[in-house]
């Protein structure tokens, strides 16, 4: 498979999904986010990188079965074990690119 | 409503995997913000999440597509079309690359040029401001099939209650003498316009002005316009010629403006304008011969202006016999010059000449065929290697692409070099161009779609059908890995056949045209000019006058009466001069065309009417052309009920000139019944076969009778010396005679008789062509055909070698083969082309039937050339290979 490279608001999605840890959806993920960045995220771009990162086979989603929980079925997302690895190459590229710097930066 | 809206909207929008998630929790979330805020500030809130989706996910769409677009697909797929390797692989086999370019080339090229000409003639609207509204008003004799000319009063009486039309004009045609100072007269196509007609047209002058209101006033200075052509042979085009007088008819006029070349309207090729009066007081109309010309307003349809003018067309009509047949119609101009029923003709032509060219594709596609069945190991291997099947298919078609696309340029650039020589031939007029304009380019186009169908599509997918594992099992081994093979026999004798039977009618209709048009007419033809006089309509009917059928009659009989006795005057006229040897009137001159019609013999079965061609003439007719008196005598002046006839006529009804004489016939009337008609003639004399039917050996019988009262008849003057000399003289007897005497049209006898003769050449050449490009086609298809019957044959050829054959009894055994199929072929087609070659000539009018045999044997000859050589490389080739090569495939 083809190595993905993953854009700066996926890697977003797909951290606050493993913070959560568990399976998911849309909102928490929402909230998760603009919790640990304190800004306002837009929910649609949430939702386009979640279909995206679906594509690319990152994240597993499954409809909820009725009486799950309340109102409509939901579509529950579960990140998969391969997107830990473009994860962990991308913390890998951005320590680098950090390293050294905190002198300038500080 | 407003929330609802929004959802509405992404509903619409949100693509379906995630439309159903995405608005369960858009609802979530709403619920968890309607906590927090105001009414007013939720609308804001839902719609800005609304447009948020909508906006990303569009993007999202965007991408999406343009990533799986057609056009990004096609792009990869152009980019995979090896296009450098297609033209390699026509440049390896260079035969069969120019033959099916030239193939196609000439098969593009005929429809393309039939289809410019009817482009000129009844597609291109007439080159002015608003030409496609020009119309010419017409009021149509069903019956009779021709147009009726309206008088003065009945154009003023329209012109009033006509209100479909911008402008409306009239006009009319006519040839006129016209001369200038020393020039020498001569004849020009002239119109008699309405001031209407040139603000009509809205061309403007090259040079002064066009005819005016003042100019059609009683007692207006008399004036003319001329066409540039006329300018610049009599005024070398000098600005100077405003102002100058020139005699139209004798009348002295003053040149007022020139029209362009182009001009030409409103007949074909104009020349002179002289204004025409059509005010009730004047009623000049010169012959009463008025027609309509307007420009229809633009909010008028056709069929509107028609149901108008139906509405105005008198009811009670007493000019014309059988006026409940009278029809209205209102046609574009442009069209108007050419019958409707050539129009049919011509767009049969184009429609068979197409047919012509899906039968070249086709057989270019036999081409193909063979050669991709010879490259399917090719094939095999790039399907192997992962070339998808579509993908194979593109390449092949890309390479019938290339041949079409050098097949049409060819064809193209053909039909423009033969158009270039029509507008020589055809007469058009002067506003048309012959010409590949745009819509021509179109028809090109369409053409070199066609062929790439019918030439490219079959033999892609047949080579691609077969899976690769059984393509390359069957790889250099014989059989019929695309069903071809078993294919071919029949292919070839079919194909054999066709060609031979049609090749043969075509070689037998091209042979008799040319002789036909052969002539052997011994007259003296240099000597004698002809011109066609016209004394118009009796006054009277010009005048408008309401006449009934009788008293029509009385008046026309008494205009022909004094026709006749002006025929007298101008002929001792003419006969005065020095240079004119002999001056005589005819219905017909040897070389015009003249049907048949039927006779009837006295003494013999009724049942048994023959028909001849019966021609009118004044008593010194056959002197003034040399025709020899065989036996009995000449017509006397005013003699009716004797006939003189030819020898030809004589030898086939009686045995020969002396036995003729004495004899009674008579002419049968079209819808009489034999025996009811008319008084018999005797026939006192026999004359020399003198061109009744110039070049028609088997028809050459005819008979004349003596020329009664007429308003039109064929002056014939006989000179010393060149015939042309003549015209000055008729000319000026005309004007001192009678100026209301049109003379139509002039030629020579030369150029009357050369005339048929020249149409049948081209007939001929048609046939010819036509004949060329069939054979052509069969010998390409016959040579692609063999040569993959016998390339498919490679392994049994090995096998033969590898046992001990001998090359010799190889060769033997292919041709064999091949001969018995080209027999069979060849023996079916020469009965089929017989056969066919009696019935298309017993169904022509001429019956020479002459022939056949001998081009059927020719053709033949040729085909099995063709065959042989196609036989004879692909043997050499295998013979040339290693047996054992041929047969490792097993």
């Amino acid at each position: 498979m083809p190595r993905q490279s993953l854009g700066e608001f996926e890697q977003l999605v797909l951290l606050a999904m493993l913070r959560i840890g568990r399976e998911t959806y849309g909102v928490p993920i929402v909230e998760e986010i603009e919790r640990q960045t304190g800004r306002g995220v837009s929910r649609a771009a949430v939702y386009v990188a979640l279909r995206r990162l679906a594509q690319k086979g990152l994240v597993r989603v499954r409809v909820e079965s009725s009486g799950e929980s309340p109102g409509k079925p939901r579509s529950m997302v579960r990140i998969e074990r391969d997107a830990l690895a473009p994860l962990r190459e991308s913390r890998r590229a951005l320590t680098r690119m950090w390293s050294g710097l905190e002198r300038v930066l500080k | 409503v407003i929330s609802r809206a929004a959802y509405w909207l992404l509903r619409r929008v949100l693509p379906p995997d995630v439309r159903a998630s995405v608005l369960r929790d858009l609802e979530e979330m709403e619920q968890s913000e309607q906590k927090r805020r105001s009414r007013m500030s939720m609308y804001v809130w839902v719609w800005r999440q609304a447009t948020s989706f909508c906006a990303r996910f569009a993007v999202e769409r965007a991408r999406d597509t343009l990533s799986r677009s057609p056009g990004v697909r096609y792009q990869r797929w152009w980019s995979a079309l090896d296009v450098r390797y297609a033209a390699r692989t026509l440049a390896r086999s260079p035969v069969l690359t120019i033959s099916a370019v030239l193939c196609l080339a000439v098969g593009i090229a005929l429809p393309v040029t039939a289809f410019s000409v009817l482009n000129a003639l009844f597609l291109q609207p007439l080159p002015f401001a608003d030409g496609e509204r020009i119309v010419r008003l017409r009021d149509v004799h069903t019956l009779r099939g021709y147009d009726l000319d309206l008088t003065a009063a009945e154009y003023a009486r329209r012109r009033g209650r006509l209100k479909s039309y911008e402008v409306l004009a009239a006009f009319d045609l006519e040839t006129v003498d016209i001369s200038s100072g020393a020039a020498t007269a001569a004849l020009a196509p002239a119109a008699h316009v309405t001031p209407e007609l040139f603000g009509l047209a809205g061309m403007s002058p090259l040079l002064g002005r066009v005819i005016a209101e003042a100019d059609v006033e009683p007692g207006a200075p008399p004036v003319v316009v001329i066409g540039e052509g006329l300018w610049r042979r009599w005024f070398g085009g000098d600005a100077a010629a405003l102002g100058q007088t020139v005699r139209v008819k004798g009348e002295a006029r003053t040149v007022i403006g020139v029209m362009p070349a182009r001009f030409g309207f409103p007949g074909d090729r104009v020349d002179v304008w002289l204004p025409l009066a059509t005010r009730l007081d004047l009623a000049i109309a010169p012959n009463g011969d008025l027609k309509l010309v307007g420009r229809l307003r633009a909010d008028i349809s056709l069929r509107q202006a028609e149901s108008e003018l139906s509405a105005v067309l008198p009811t009670q009509r007493t000019d014309v016999e059988d006026a409940e047949h009278v029809r209205a119609q209102v046609t574009p101009f442009a069209h108007g010059s050419v019958a409707p029923r050539a129009a049919g003709f011509g767009w049969a032509l184009v429609a068979a000449l197409v047919l012509l060219l899906a039968i070249a594709a086709a057989n270019v596609a036999n081409l193909l065929l063979a050669r991709n069945a010879a490259r399917r190991g090719d094939l095999a291997v790039r399907a192997a290697l992962g070339a998808s099947r579509r993908r194979l298919m593109a390449q092949l078609l890309l390479e019938a692409l290339m041949l079409t696309a050098a097949g049409a340029i060819a064809g193209a650039a053909l039909a423009q070099v033969v158009l270039v020589r029509l507008r020589t031939v055809l007469v058009l007029p002067a506003w048309s161009d012959l010409d590949i304009d745009a819509i021509v380019l179109v028809f090109v186009l369409a053409l070199a779609l066609l062929s790439v169908l019918v030439a490219g599509v079959g033999p892609a997918w047949k080579a691609t059908r077969t899976g690769s594992h059984v393509a390359l099992k069957t790889v250099g081994r014989g059989g019929d890995a695309l069903g071809f093979g078993r294919l071919s026999s029949t292919l070839i004798v079919t194909e054999l056949c066709l060609s031979v039977a049609l090749l043969g009618v075509a070689a037998v209709f091209g042979r008799a045209m040319l002789e036909f048009g052969r002539t052997d007419v011994q007259l003296p033809a240099s000597d004698v000019f002809v011109a066609q006089l016209y004394w118009g309509q009796p006054p009277d009917v010009r005048a408008g006058a309401t006449l009934t059928d009788a008293a029509r009659r009385a008046v026309w009989a008494a205009h022909e009466e004094t026709a006749t006795e002006e025929q007298m005057h101008l002929a001792a006229a003419l006969s005065s001069a020095r240079s004119i040897r002999a001056v005589t009137y005819a219905s017909h001159v040897p070389g015009m065309p003249l049907a048949a019609s039927p006779i009837e013999l006295e003494g013999r079965d009724r049942s048994l009417l023959t028909s001849t061609r019966v021609a009118r003439v004044r008593p010194t007719f056959f002197d003034a052309l040399d025709i020899r008196l065989l036996a009995g005598r000449d017509f006397h002046i005013n003699e009716t009920s004797v006939a003189v006839v030819n020898a030809s006529f004589a030898r086939r009804h009686f045995g020969g000139p002396a036995r003729a004489l004495g004899q009674r016939l008579r002419p049968v009337e079209s819808g009489m019944e034999p025996g009811r008609t008319g008084r018999w003639l005797e026939i006192v004399g026999v004359v020399a076969d003198g061109g009744l039917n110039p070049g028609d050996p088997v028809h050459g019988d005819g008979l004349y009778l003596p020329l009664g009262a007429a308003s039109v008849v064929e002056l014939v003057v006989r000179m010393n010396g060149d015939a042309h000399a003549a015209l000055p003289h008729l000319l000026e007897a005309v004007r001192s005679l009678n100026t209301d005497i049109e003379v139509q049209w002039t030629t020579t006898l030369r150029e009357s008789i050369e005339l048929p003769a020249r149409i049948f050449r081209g007939v001929a050449i048609g046939f010819v062509v036509a004949g060329a490009v069939a054979l052509m086609l069969s010998m390409l298809s016959l040579y692609a055909l063999m040569s993959f019957s016998v390339t498919s044959r490679a392994r049994e050829i090995g096998i033969r070698v590898a046992i001990g054959s001998s090359p010799g009894s190889v060769l033997a055994a292919v041709l064999g083969r091949g001969f018995r199929q080209m027999l069979l072929g060849f023996s079916i087609g020469a009965v089929l082309g017989l056969a066919l070659t009696r019935i298309a000539m017993s169904t022509i009018p001429f019956g020479l039937v002459r022939g056949g045999p001998a081009e059927l044997a020719a053709i033949a000859l040729l085909l099995a050339t063709a065959g042989c050589a196609a036989c004879l490389r692909p043997v050499r080739r295998v013979l040339s290979i290693d047996p054992i090569q041929a047969i490792r495939s097993e």
